[in-house]
């Protein structure tokens, strides 16, 4: 018998077209001579100023493995939608962009193999999230990950007991090093299940753990986090949200207007309000990778839902 | 000076208190930056619901929502003293719900006692920073009764907001009135009590005094995290305002003393038997409330330790906190016999100035006497034929008569200004730095225009505005700045490339630089020829120099005079024009190379008088900015 499933989401191509091309030259601007991706700070009450924050820089190169050929996490329908004319010069941004972060990720490790969370040259702590998603990409082209590395981030673990998205980047590093621990799998089914941390990033996480790191959480823990898309205004936490649901598998007419609220935003990337993921600090650029990474993610399944079976 | 004993111990219980607080730092920034959050969203909502209150009951009338406007955002500036209520509701870990309930309606009580406070001791500008609601009224109604009855006006209408708020959260909320109307008939007997005269002090009188004006005025906010005083930190928390009172008192009494109002040293001074208020006496009356007010500090120490997680660590990192500002303010200091052992010094700091950078040259002669001033000669080019133009707080501006500069003469001595600063630092974040961020973009890209390498010294960094500028337009970026709460919060960032120094009296620690900034610096140097070639020293040959400074020849000071905000005798003793700052600095060693001029302000920052001032010919800034080369080394022979 064979069944045709409903495509979720239609991104119009056109759209999908303008919103590469405007996108990925400022990308490249928001990138500093030293390789970091513009992060912002912004309290309450103040102005946003330029502020050191190694973990978006990190986590917009993984983002942007959707436009990376060589990664295996490729999309070639997101390729497809930029102008052949103007491919090659796209897949060269791209390469660029996260050869240069990974050269800065590597100069900004300190002793011990340790990411602090604003960077190497200041005072601040080392951050477990930092140090996990840093030396996950730098595992990208060894095949073995440094034992300090691994040193570092069960360190960290035992150190911050209460960083959710931390111990889940932490567990995903361990997994890919070759290491997968129970005993931190149970630990962070622990912190879930208390609902310590931002719901919303958190369940993002725990599908990049899912994806990358091939652990799957039990079904009570994947249940928990928020299945609904947030209000309008964070586009990174719609960015999340939407991501979670494609990987979840749901359908249905709210994932289309999250999708659509991405894809169709007239607010170009420049504008984005201030949209910060932990510290007061935001990185447009990142937000912009990881909303390429969640179409890349909504076009792979319109392609599995024109499939049959 | 204490007993060695009791120093020793309160040196373990500091160190006690650093290791527990850093400990619950790594561990908790991030709760505690939850609670702060949830804790400014209630105080926002409450307001919102007092200007909507506002709004609706007055039909719109736009009088009642303008004022109730200029409530909300002076209450909303305040909020920075809500400080410590995150590390509370850690320990007791109240619900969202009831954070939201609660709070934004004690708060809104606990904000009508500073208002109240503002009109009592008439406080115009919040300690030299911000103008406050009574201000800004007087500003528009004039100085006199009706600007001084709106303001308690305003200051009973929070009141009864916030007891309608608090009264809709049901039967707790009612309980949670009640509560907060009786710490609010505290905290006015206690208003009432401070006015008595010294006829009805006694050391009991000062005790209830702090109970009511203190302690009650804390339970206004503490009570909406933990109505039923159930948490194990309130018996410590409420002996630990009352004693924070108390040293604040130490800190204070000189000017409390001028005013004739209750304070820990008179009270004790009288209870002595003493009349007069010589140094002597004074001194051993000091003493003696010291020893007191140490041994009640370790005795509240062991009682935060005998406390459970984390209600301990939150009442020692508190505790710490306070040890940490008696011995900044010179109090609790090092006894003679252990300094005598470790060579180091005993000095008691110089005693708190508790003056502002808007206090008139007879206060700070009333306290320090004449040697608190200094007469000196242009500071920019050694000449000392000064003529008085004006004056301004009691204090004389001269014009030089050989390179037009104007300066102070005499002026405050640069110790009692650095103590300034350093007092003001420590009371409220300075709304000036943020002017910074203006420029900043502009100055990195003249620099990246000019400049031939990447090392860039900021002097004077402030809020570090353009150090993070110039980080991000790839220079290497070093900072020098004399305040240290400053410096400390740039060090998560710049690290060890930081340092904290006053360049007028120390030598810069690093060389080699390309370019230098000091913006807004110069005009606050009480030595800038002795300065200059400090900077001089540390930039390579060739290196630029960007100098920006208050210009006496700018619109806004011919246009306003002495009462544009940048003539202030004491911040400013300096104020230069294009000669004398071009002279300047020549004689130290640099070539002037262009007048850098402000970038023009678009988008909603732009005023309207700003496009007047652009259209009369001046600019948003009134600044004189200066793009100087080091003279370049002469070839070697």
């Amino acid at each position: 018998m064979t069944a045709t499933i409903t495509a979720p989401a239609r991104l119009s191509p056109w759209q999908m077209e303008a919103f590469l091309l405007r996108s990925l030259p400022w990308l490249l601007r928001q990138q500093l001579p030293t390789g970091e991706l513009l992060c912002y700070r912004k309290e309450p009450g103040r102005d946003a100023v330029p502020y050191p924050y190694p973990l978006f820089s990190a986590l917009a190169s993984e983002a942007l493995t959707c436009l990376d050929p060589r990664s295996p996490y490729f999309s070639p329908r997101l390729h497809d939608l930029i102008p052949a004319s103007r491919r090659r010069a796209c897949t060269r941004v791209i390469i660029t962009i996260r050869w240069r972060i990974r050269y800065y990720l590597a100069a900004e490790e300190d002793a011990g193999g340790l990411w602090r969370l604003h960077g190497r040259s200041g005072s601040s702590a080392p951050d477990l999230a930092t140090t996990a998603c840093a030396a996950a990409l730098l595992l990208e082209e060894r095949h073995d990950a440094p034992a300090r590395h691994v040193g570092a981030v069960r360190r960290l673990m035992a150190e911050q007991p209460g960083d959710a998205l931390g111990w889940l980047f932490g567990l995903r590093l361990l997994s890919l090093a070759g290491e997968p621990d129970p005993v931190s799998l149970q630990a962070v089914g622990q912190l879930i299940a208390n609902e310590i941390g931002d719901p919303i990033p958190v369940a993002w996480a725990m599908d990049q753990v899912e994806h990358d790191g091939h652990i799957v959480f039990g079904r009570a823990i994947r249940d928990r986090p928020p299945s609904a898309i947030p209000p309008a205004g964070s586009r990174l936490r719609m960015a999340f949200a939407v991501s979670s649901l494609l990987h979840r598998g749901h359908r249905g007419p709210e994932l289309d207007r999250g999708i659509d609220a991405l894809a169709n935003d007239p607010a170009p990337p420049w504008l984005l309000e201030h949209d910060p993921l932990r510290h007061f600090v935001a990185s447009p650029a990142a937000t912009l990778a990881i909303i390429l990474r969640t179409m890349a993610q909504a076009l792979a399944n319109e392609d599995a839902g024109r499939s049959t079976c | 000076m204490l007993a060695v004993a009791t120093w020793e111990g309160l040196q373990r219980q500091k160190h006690e208190a650093e290791a527990a607080g850093a400990d619950f730092h790594q561990r908790h920034q991030q709760e505690i930056d939850d609670y702060r959050d949830a804790i400014d969203g209630a105080l926002r909502l409450g307001l919102q619901r007092l200007e909507a209150a506002v709004a609706e009951l007055g039909q719109g009338n736009a009088f009642c929502r303008d004022l109730a406007g200029q409530t909300a955002n002076y209450v909303e500036w305040m909020r920075w003293s809500l400080g410590d209520l995150p590390y509370f509701a850690f320990a007791i870990s109240p619900s969202e719900e009831q954070i939201e309930q609660n709070l934004p309606g004690c708060a809104l009580v606990y904000f009508a006692g500073r208002v109240l406070d503002d009109f009592l001791d008439r406080h115009h500008l919040y300690r030299g920073r911000r103008f406050t609601l009574l201000s800004a009224l007087a500003d528009q109604r004039g100085l006199g009764g009706e600007a001084d009855a709106l303001t308690v006006l305003m200051a009973v209408l929070l009141t009864v907001e916030g007891l309608v708020q608090v009264q809709e959260g049901g039967a707790a909320g009612e309980k949670l009135a009640a509560q907060v109307l009786r710490s609010a008939r505290g905290l006015l007997i206690g208003i009432l009590m401070d006015r008595s005269g010294p006829e009805l002090w006694s050391l009991e009188f000062y005790e209830r005094l702090i109970e009511h004006k203190n302690v009650d005025y804390w339970r206004l906010l503490y009570d909406a995290l933990d109505p039923a005083h159930r948490s194990p930190l309130y018996p410590v928390l409420a002996r630990y305002y009352a004693l924070a009172q108390k040293l604040n008192d130490l800190e204070d009494y000189s000017r409390d003393e001028l005013q004739g109002r209750p304070n820990i040293v008179s009270i004790h001074r009288l209870v002595a038997g003493v009349a007069d208020n010589g140094a002597e006496t004074t001194g051993e009356v000091l003493h003696s409330i010291e020893t007191t007010l140490a041994d009640e500090m370790l005795q509240l120490g062991r009682q935060a330790r005998s406390l459970p997680e984390p209600a301990r660590a939150i009442a020692l990192l508190k505790i710490g906190e306070m040890q940490g500002a008696c011995e900044r303010i010179g109090f609790f200091v090092q006894p003679a016999e252990i300094a005598k052992t470790n060579g180091s010094k005993t000095e008691r700091s110089a005693a708190k100035l508790g003056l502002a950078w808007h206090s008139g040259l007879e206060e700070f002669v009333q306290r320090r006497g004449v040697e608190a001033l200094e007469r000196v000669a242009c500071p920019a080019c050694g000449g000392d034929r000064p003529q008085v133009v004006f004056r301004k707080q009691g204090f004389g501006f001269n014009r030089c008569a050989e390179c037009t500069h104007l300066y102070v003469s005499p002026r405050l001595r640069s110790e009692y200004s650095a103590q300034l600063a350093v007092e003001s630092a420590e009371t409220a974040y300075d709304p000036f730095l943020e002017t910074q961020k203006i420029y900043a973009e502009s100055i990195c890209r003249t620099l990246s225009q000019y400049s031939t390498g990447q090392r860039l010294l900021d002097l004077g960094h402030g809020a570090g505005y353009l150090m993070l500028m110039a980080r991000a337009y790839g220079f290497q970026v070093y900072g020098v700045d004399a305040s240290a709460v400053s410096s400390d919060a740039l060090k998560p960032v710049f690290g060890d490339r930081l340092q904290q120094m006053h360049v007028d009296e120390q030598t810069l620690p690093w060389g080699n630089f390309d370019q230098a900034v000091m913006s807004h610096v110069l005009e606050h140097m009480a030595k800038p020829r002795q300065t200059l070639p400090k900077v001089h020293a540390a930039l390579n040959s060739g290196g630029l120099l960007y100098v920006a400074v208050p210009d006496s020849e700018s619109l806004q000071f011919r246009v306003f005079g002495k009462k544009w905000d940048a003539v202030s005798p004491i911040a400013h003793p300096q104020f230069f024009n294009q000669e004398s700052l071009s002279r300047l600095l020549r004689d130290t060693g640099f070539e002037p190379l262009l007048r850098v001029h402000s970038p023009k302000l678009l988008g909603p920052e732009r005023k309207r008088w700003m496009r007047l001032f652009r259209r009369l010919g001046g600019d948003e800034s009134g600044e004189l900015a200066i793009l100087a080369r080091r003279v370049p080394d002469p070839p070697p022979a």
